[in-house]
């Protein structure tokens, strides 16, 4: 009696941890393209992006028991991956600070000479603009320009308040707006 | 002729990034590679841990059960203790027995010597305030 209860306990952990194997094999298939999409337009080199990625569906992996469905869970994801994602610029910034170019001047650089950037001389001047912005106001312009994300899901990912993010995304258009029109008139 | 910026030219939203070719299995793999190693080590983590606790408790139960032996033993007025204290016994009475010798032996040798000392004080004494020889004293006694 004892030891098939044991049995069925066994059992139903083994079925536990299959089923969660095969739902995150899907929440991997689902999101990867989004979540790398969203991790190399804020990181810029690809291969950076990779181990981001790679460190960003880890979190995801090790941090599953404390999803609640509170929240949706691309915004959960996006929390992850936007937080790994400014803890290796802040990385990179820490081994960097003896260069003379910035971690900034660097990536634009890096835009110039990218064989895997496909847009034209005007989307280049574009990404360059958005490195000029700081890495928090970057994430915010990228979320809402690119993922067209709503400033209440935004506020979940960023844990920061709607007016402050409409007002950061608001900064972030003149900016840019400034820096492309400054380029095309050189 | 230099194109007018606008913000919301489609164009720009358009993912200028590419992806090369076999990235997204080759990255699946290697972030099921990870998690794999991660779960080993969280399990040999696991068994570290259990196999730790299961000493601990086995060091705890040796040890209250070796305390509370040995409480038992003692407290307990109907075990039998000779066995336990015949040396220490043997020992202590011996050593208070010299103690004892000695310390007697010294006061029986202090106490002759102050005695004969006192007497002899007390009689010269005597002798020289009476003008009296030794030998009338005691003829007078």
């Amino acid at each position: 009696m004892e030891a098939a209860k044991h049995f069925n306990m066994g059992m139903r952990a083994i079925s536990n941890k299959q089923r969660e194997e095969e739902q995150f094999a899907e929440l991997l298939e689902t999101y990867h393209d989004r979540v790398y999409a969203l991790i190399r337009r804020i990181v810029i080199d690809h291969d950076d992006a990779a181990d981001v990625l790679q460190d960003t569906f880890i979190k995801v992996w090790e941090k599953r028991d404390t999803f609640r469905g509170e929240s949706n869970l691309y915004t959960w994801i996006y929390k992850i991956a936007t937080n790994q994602c400014l803890e290796f610029i802040r990385k990179k910034k820490r081994r960097n600070f003896l260069s003379l170019d910035t971690y900034e001047e660097k990536l634009a650089s890096k835009l110039e000479s990218d064989s895997y950037f496909d847009g034209n001389e005007y989307q280049r001047i574009f990404q360059k603009a958005i490195l000029t912005l700081p890495e928090k106001q970057r994430i915010v312009f990228q979320l809402k320009y690119f993922d067209e994300m709503k400033y209440e899901e935004m506020s979940a990912v960023l844990d920061t308040s709607v007016g402050a993010l409409k007002a950061s995304y608001h900064h972030a258009v003149k900016k840019i707006e400034g820096f492309v029109k400054d380029q095309l008139n050189h | 002729m230099k194109p007018m910026f606008n913000i919301d030219d489609p164009d720009l939203k358009k993912n200028p990034f590419k992806t090369p070719v076999g990235f997204k299995e080759k990255s699946e793999k290697e972030i099921w590679d990870k998690i794999s190693i991660e779960k080993s080590k969280s399990q040999n983590k696991r068994f570290i841990t259990s196999a730790a606790a299961a000493v601990a408790v086995l060091v705890g139960l040796f040890l209250g059960a070796y305390q509370s032996n040995f409480k038992l033993y003692f407290n307990n007025p109907v075990a039998d203790h000779s066995e336990v204290y015949e040396t220490d016994e043997v020992l202590v009475y011996e050593l208070s027995n010299l103690e004892e010798a000695t310390i007697s032996e010294a006061i029986n040798e202090e106490s002759i010597s102050n005695s004969s000392a006192l007497d002899t004080d007390d009689v010269s004494e005597y002798l020289e305030s009476t003008d009296l020889s030794e030998f009338d004293i005691y003829a007078s006694l």
